[in-house]
């Protein structure tokens, strides 16, 4: 068994568990473990032939300790060196690697990770997570949530339509947080966070869908419902941002080769009904993003000329002298902003650092622009909306792609 | 501890980059004057951010410095110059945390003679077993075949050596004395070596001067076969040991000689290709690709799991060895002017130098060694074109230190000047002043920018290290271009060895339908056609173009890349967990694939199962499909699908392909979900159904077979077996046909009300006992939740026929082409061409037609008769409101003009949407149709507004030549579903039934053209000379159709009783007409456009008062 990252004791437990065909992680669960058991069995009994299973819950601190019963084998144990998945990325990253460890170690044939806050997670979510690919020959489950329009607007505005552009799936949210996984996708992943080393060990999240494409690997939606989402902390957003997009740009850079293959976009088959998404927060302060927008075309245009072209730098101050109203940042802008900071990145033209935190006010700005438009917008028109975008950014790849070939800075 | 490799994939160095440096010539860390291992460790960034992906590091080892280093004094040591062991191993460690491997030399075929062993040998007495690790003799005479390879400072192969009294073997310099390999002892020494660095972690090793390892008397002592079995251990050794590494052999010889160092993929992985450098340099030279091409046709294959190991420059001169002494002379005249440039037989020059230090040939020539099959080897400062010093001896002119800096020693050491190793490069041009890593990395432009790039686009390419390699031969010879292929990697790689531009015609019939893209900039080439490939090319211009395959093979989603459903029953397939996968991307995917599917020019966002039911007696359902697409109404379609196991499934993905819409999986095994008119237990329960007025529940409606009253006539006995076969002629519908009696007519698009053709079906034959129509025998008909029904299916009997007048008449006019091809044109043809058809019909048919149509004049009046007929039968009297005739008020006819005209705007619309998918040759043709827009939809209006004095009535709806069966010597009318994409309500509307003559008008005039179309396919030019012929076929037999239909029809109560009324009706269905076959063209066969877009531009034009061009009905307006 390969158990490297976890204590000793949980690794003797877990080798009294036979037969396991199902793994299930749940992170940050600490002081809802017996809650969670029990939804876990309630998922269980929604299979026609309920697996024999283990759920692992991050337990924080606490001695390891094992409930063996069947169907479901429950293992409370700390999952990662950091004293909470929950408390730090690193954490958060390596109780991913543990869990997929732990999943090779039993001969899991399928494996899922619930990573959102448990207060809306419902047996259904590890139900949908985990059948294709236990019964289905799916590798890599991503989930769908349901969500009104202001939620998970990095996902809506760069990882979602970056990935379909760049790896030719039409998935919502290709960095999960919560996934279902085969055993055969595991593989890859242990495999590469083995080679990886230094900075380029991260966020595995970030690889997934990459990884999937490059193994030619299987791969589908789950509908899970609406999730919880964490408040955004709007004065951390920069840390925020280089903390996701950082591993992504890394991913962008070590799958080039991989990508640069993918042409046009498919639609992967989704499983489950989907939800009505959740009641709407208070309308966005529009005019709050479009200052700091200012503010950041004031104070970082030298950063921005070193990595973006002549007619994007002009785009971004015609749109800095637009009276608020009138603010609307073209999608074929945006998605050049996204590509010339990926590039930027692999090329190191400046700090990484310094450069993804120079990212947040055109971020701002595009959800700003985005607020505007789509202030009393219905569900249909807000999908429309973020499809367009989408396209945009498939038009746009063959833009990446010379770029990335021949990162001249002499360009349009 | 052993240590693993740092590569993951053992073909690793196939795809590689090596880097050759010395570890004294890179970077002083200590500020002793030399390089060190310190020094390298801290440059590794540099190397990784350069791209290079494996480290050559030539002797480091503990030893003299007679030969740089080849001469050893211990093997496994590092010399104290350049760091400890633990400096290596840090070094290492460091390289493979940035994915980089590191070889090193493992020079076995000689030691220095400082070498303990030597020392050992040379004092023990003659014969004892330290003498014996060396090549003694008494006479300098033996192996007199063996050549001297050095030949400038060796006279002998042999020297005396006065302690030991003898005469010991060198093949290089005297004071390396080769090992003798005949002593097992050697070996397992050697053996112990080379375990101890790959022991450590080290990745390759590069195997010096390997074919003089053993010595027999009467050969030249190289390429031995106990040299190859030598080699053959040592890889053993390495297989049975170490996963992950690579032996390089270093073997100047012939590509055939080196092809045994291979082995059978047992000997060494990887091995110089000598021959090919000083080619590369003599055809950019000469301007002339044979000296390359030469080459790599006398090179032979090699193993898949081995590569070339191709270099432009190393540490050793530009060796000439493999070339004829002609081609050494031209080298030696081209390259080097100045006789200090030579040592040896080569040339002790770097890159840059030799070419003159031109950036666009070192461009050039490094495209060359990135694209060329095998792994390149670039030497350190190449990267930035650093010169060299000829006048420092040996070849110590191209070791000098790498340039990092215009700061004092170029960066390389914060030593006294004078202290260094060797003086770095001072002069104008070449001086580390002037070229350094530092200035490079600051200069977009600069070389090492460009290298840099290159690498990295490389390294995306597996094709590159892996690929086949396939020369072309434009006549050009000054062009080299060769294509490169790897699975679905294929590169045509294209370079200008002139310094001038060049021109030329590549041959890539082959590759048609390939579309080039330069993967530089990744820019969009022509596509590739069956004629010659024409580029340009600056000079020493090269090109490197990925070939993209056409676009609709790009990856697509289908039940071929898709998991399997489960499908132990038909609840699991359209019920169960796999419902998902059909709705959201099989179906979807599915749809706009067949040919019934109206909605093609519309995006489907999601496709719903409405409802299903099983079929009894079969393995099939039939299900109800909702498609909803990005904007507009959703359709639903009807699908019967059918599963099947077994071997059959072999067939139906051999033939079927286009209707297998998943594989399954259940405890039959695997198999497919299809289309179950494929499937013939199916077929045949669709007709029990009708036949036994069967009732099936459904989830959310239900299924009704209902028999017309002659479907016991029509089957004949009832145990007659009528097996089920699928008609061919599948369009927006699907029929079946059962023995010689029945069809069955799949509706696909589903309608809420009664189905024309089943209703007009059952009118005609049951009420109106019309002889004309296949006589209707029952449908299947689905009953929606609320009461409402469509038409799932209608049985009609079958009639038997000579063929569809379509396919007749198109026949009959690839003859009469034929015919005509070879006759002048008639003198009456354009009399015949000024009168409108309404006049024509009129009049007796042209001295011309009656000798050039012929028989299709008779057909055509037999056709008219028969329509009228028809006509006649739906204008009876009826006391069903559905069927009896209405009079056609004036107010009827403003709302018919304003929804066709509405119609019309809409075509339009869609035609200015579709240009950008249209043929190249059809886009002018669009844009003066779409000029013409506001003429057109001019024309839809009535001049007398008055009352027509005629009726509305049921009619065909959409009348043409492929809805008529020929029987015998007349005709019987089918499908009178109206045009599919309409509305139910509006193909049951009333209307004046010369809407049905207009159609048949239109179909005339498009057999005409689509056969012209196809008869000129071959010689274009054919074109204008036949369209007349075209023009008096079509115009002869529209207007003995006409004459003939009104002859039949004549006083009925349908037709207007003014002429004019009549022409003008007439013409605004005709229109109308023409504008939906546009559409429909659009939707379904983009490359059939040009025949609507002809006849729009057939129409009159206002220019300068004057109209333009005739159309049938215009002249007398």
């Amino acid at each position: 068994m390969d158990f490297d990252a976890i204590p000793q004791p949980a690794v003797e437990h877990l080798a009294q568990v036979q037969g396991a065909e199902l793994l299930i992680g749940v992170l940050g669960a600490n002081g809802t473990s017996s809650a969670v058991a029990s939804m876990v069995r309630q998922a269980l009994e929604g299979f026609p032939h309920p697996p024999r299973a283990v759920l692992v819950v991050d337990k924080g601190a606490a001695e390891p300790r094992l409930e063996n019963e069947q169907p479901l084998a429950v293992l409370f144990c700390r999952l990662s060196d950091a004293t909470s998945s929950a408390a730090s990325p690193q954490g958060f990253f390596s109780a991913y690697h543990t869990i997929f460890g732990i999943g090779r170690g039993i001969g899991a044939r399928a494996c899922t990770v619930i990573a959102s806050q448990l207060q809306t997670v419902t047996p259904l979510w590890i139900t949908q997570l985990v059948r294709p690919a236990l019964d289905m020959e799916f590798d890599l489950v991503t989930p769908r949530y349901a969500r009104h329009k202001w939620e998970g607007l990095i996902n809506r505005s760069v990882l979602s339509p970056l990935s379909r552009a760049l790896y030719g799936k039409r998935i919502q949210n290709p960095m999960g947080p919560d996934l279902g996984l085969s055993a055969r996708m595991m593989q890859p992943l242990i495999e590469d966070q083995a080679k990886a080393r230094g900075a380029s060990r991260g966020n595995p999240l970030a690889s997934v869908l990459a990884t999937a494409v490059r193994c030619n690997f299987q791969i589908c939606e789950a509908q899970v419902g609406a999730r919880l989402q964490p408040p955004l902390d709007w004065m951390n957003l920069s840390s925020l941002l280089a903390q996701i997009l950082g591993p992504v740009f890394l991913d962008v850079e070590q799958n080039a080769a991989v990508w640069q293959r993918v042409r046009g976009s498919h639609a992967v088959p989704g499983f489950g009904p989907a939800e009505t998404a959740p009641e709407e927060g208070g309308p966005v302060d529009a005019g709050r993003l479009i200052e700091s927008f200012h503010l950041g075309a004031k104070n970082l245009q030298d950063v921005w000329s070193l990595v973006l072209p002549p007619t994007v730098l002009l785009e971004i101050r015609k749109l800095s002298r637009l009276p608020l109203e009138q603010f609307r940042m073209l999608d074929e802008v945006w998605v050049s902003i996204v590509y010339d900071f990926a590039l930027a990145h692999r090329v190191r033209t400046i700090n990484r650092d310094h450069l993804l935190r120079s990212f947040t006010p055109l971020y701002l700005g595009w959800i700003a622009s985005y607020a505007q438009e789509m202030g009393s917008a219905g569900p249909f028109e807000v999908e429309a909306r973020l499809e367009r975008l989408a396209q945009a950014y498939e038009a746009g790849k063959p833009y990446l792609v010379s770029r990335w070939r021949w990162p001249d800075r002499f360009n349009p | 501890m052993k240590k693993a490799g740092s590569a993951s994939d053992p073909l690793w160095f196939k795809d590689a980059i090596i880097y050759e440096l010395h570890v004294r010539a890179f970077f002083d860390s200590n500020g002793d004057g030399v390089g060190d291992l310190p020094g390298l460790t801290q440059k590794l960034d540099y190397l990784q951010d350069l791209g290079v992906t494996c480290l050559w590091l030539l002797p480091f080892f503990p030893s003299p410095l007679r030969d740089d280093g080849y001469d050893i004094s211990d093997y496994t040591g590092v010399h104290p110059m350049y760091g400890t062991m633990d400096d290596f191993r840090t070094f290492l460690d460091g390289a493979h945390e940035r994915g980089l491997q590191v070889m090193i030399e493992l020079v076995m075929n000689h030691t220095s003679d400082q070498h303990p062993w030597f020392q050992s040998a040379r004092q023990a007495p003659a014969d004892s077993p330290e003498r014996d690790f060396y090549i003694w003799s008494n006479s300098d005479q033996k192996f007199p075949d063996a050549r001297i390879i050095f030949t400038d400072t060796e006279k002998s192969n042999w020297t005396w050596d006065p302690v030991a009294q003898a005469y010991y073997w060198h093949r290089f310099f005297s004071h390396q004395p080769d090992l003798n390999y005949d002593n097992p002892r050697v070996v397992e020494e050697m053996l112990k070596i080379m375990n101890f660095w790959l022991e450590l972690g080290v990745d390759a090793l590069r195997l010096d001067a390997i074919p003089y390892l053993v010595e027999r008397e009467g050969t030249v002592c190289e390429n031995l076969p106990e040299t190859h079995a030598l080699i053959k251990r040592l890889r053993h050794e390495i297989d049975e040991g170490f996963g992950g590494r690579m032996i390089l052999a270093e073997a100047n010889q012939w590509p055939a000689d080196v092809r045994p160092y291979f082995g059978d993929g047992d000997e060494c992985h990887m091995a110089f290709h000598f021959p090919l450098m000083p080619r590369i340099y003599m055809a950019l030279r000469q301007e002339d690709r044979l000296a390359i091409t030469d080459i790599m046709a006398q090179t032979p294959p090699i193993p898949d799991t081995c590569q070339w190991g191709l270099f432009l420059r190393n540490h050793d001169e530009l060796t000439l060895e493999m070339v004829t002494s002609d081609e050494r002379d031209y080298m030696y005249l081209a390259y080097s002017a100045d006789s200090r440039m030579r040592v040896n037989l080569g040339i002790r020059r770097r890159l840059a130098p030799l070419v003159d230090n031109n950036r666009r040939r070192i461009e050039l020539l490094n495209a060359l060694l990135f694209s060329f099959p095998g792994t390149p080897i670039l030497y350190y400062g190449d990267e930035v074109g650093m010169g060299d010093n000829i006048y420092l001896g040996d070849r110590n002119g191209v070791r000098t230190p790498m340039q990092w800096s215009a700061d004092r020693n170029a960066g390389f050491s914060r030593a006294n000047p004078a202290k260094l190793y060797s003086p770095v490069i001072m002069d104008p041009v070449w001086g580390y002043e002037a070229i350094n890593v530092e200035a490079q990395q600051s200069d977009p432009s600069s070389l090492l920018n460009w290298m840099r790039n290159m690498i990295a686009l490389r390294k995306l390419f597996q094709v590159f290290g892996r690929g086949s390699l396939e020369f072309l031969e434009p006549a050009n010879r000054k062009v080299l271009a060769y294509l490169r292929r790897y699975g679905d990697e294929q590169v045509l790689c294209v370079a200008n060895l002139s310094r001038f531009a060049q021109p030329v015609d590549l041959d890539l019939a082959e590759l048609e339908g390939t579309t080039p893209v330069e993967m530089l900039g990744y820019v969009q080439f022509p596509p590739i056609e069956r004629q010659p490939y024409r580029l340009t090319l600056g000079p020493y211009g090269f090109l490197w173009l990925e070939l993209h395959p056409k676009p609709e093979s790009a990856e697509e989603v289908s039940e071929a890349t898709l998991p399997p459903l489960p499908a132990d029953n038909w609840e699991a397939v359209l019920d169960g967990y796999g419902r998902s996968q059909l709705e959201t991307v099989l179906l979807p995917e599915y749809l706009p694939k067949q040919r019934w599917f109206g909605g093609k020019a519309r995006r489907i966002r999601a496709a719903r199962i409405v409802d299903w039911c099983e079929l009894p007696q079969s393995a099939a359902v039939l299900a109800l499909v909702e498609a909803s697409y990005l904007s507009g109404d959703p359709d639903t379609y009807l699908l019967p699908l059918a599963m099947t196991f077994g071997q059959d499934t072999d067939r139906l993905r051999q033939h079927h392909s286009n209707s297998i819409l998943s594989s399954v999986i259940s405890q039959q095994g695997r198999g497919l979900l299809h289309d179950a008119a494929l499937d013939d237990s199916a077929c045949t329960a669709l007709l029990a159904l009708i036949e036994n007025a069967a009732y099936l529940s459904g989830r959310s409606g239900a299924v009704r077979g209902v028999p017309g009253t002659r479907l016991s006539a029509l089957r004949g006995a009832p145990d007659t077996v009528l097996p089920p076969a699928r008609s061919s002629a599948e369009q927006s519908n699907t029929s079946i046909i059962y023995g010689d009696r029945l069809i069955l007519k799949l509706i696909r698009r589903q309608q809420q009300g009664p189905n024309p053709e089943s209703e007009l079906g059952k009118y005609l034959t049951e009420t109106a006992g019309f002889d004309g129509v296949p006589p209707f025998a029952g449908t299947i008909e689905y009953e929606w939740r609320g009461g409402a029904s469509s038409t799932l299916a209608v049985l009609q009997g079958l009639v038997a026929n000579e063929g569809d007048a379509w396919t007749l008449t198109t026949e009959e006019l690839e003859r009469y082409y034929e015919n005509c091809a070879r006759v002048p044109l008639p003198e009456d043809l354009e009399s015949n061409a000024a009168a409108d058809l309404l006049t024509l019909s009129g009049q007796p048919p042209s001295q011309s037609a009656l000798d050039y149509v012929g028989i299709a004049l008779d057909s055509m009046a037999r056709l008219g008769k028969r329509t009228a007929a028809l006509h006649l039968a739906l204008a009876a009297p009826s006391d069903d409101p559905a069927f009896s005739p209405e009079p056609l008020a004036s107010g009827d006819l403003l709302g018919l003009l304003g929804d066709l005209r509405e119609d019309a705007a809409g075509v339009f619309d869609v035609l200015r949407d579709s240009v950008a998918r249209l043929p190249d040759e059809m886009l002018d043709l669009a844009g003066l149709a779409l000029g013409r827009r506001r003429q057109i939809l001019d024309n839809f209006r009535f001049t007398s507004g008055r009352d027509p004095q005629a009726q509305r009535t049921r009619i065909h709806g959409d009348y043409h030549l492929g809805q008529v069966l020929q029987v015998r010597t007349d005709y019987v009318i089918v499908d009178f579903e109206g045009e599919p994409a309409r509305g139910l309500e509006e193909r049951r509307a009333k209307h004046s039934p010369l809407k049905d003559v207009a159609g048949m008008l239109r179909s005339l005039s498009y057999a005409a053209y689509a056969s012209l179309i196809s008869y000129t396919a071959r010689r274009p030019e054919d074109f204008e000379k036949l369209e007349p012929w075209a023009r008096l076929w079509e115009r002869s037999v529209s207007a003995e159709f006409l004459r003939a239909y009104r002859d039949t029809a004549s006083g009925a109560g349908f037709l207007p009783s003014a002429e004019t009324d009549l022409r003008e009706l007439l013409y605004v269905y005709w229109l109308d007409k023409l504008l939906y076959e546009l559409s429909y063209e659009l939707n379904n066969r983009p490359e059939w456009v040009r025949i609507p877009l002809m006849g729009i531009l057939s129409l009159p034009v206002q220019v300068g008062g004057r109209e333009w061009t005739s159309t049938p009905f215009r002249n007398q307006r």
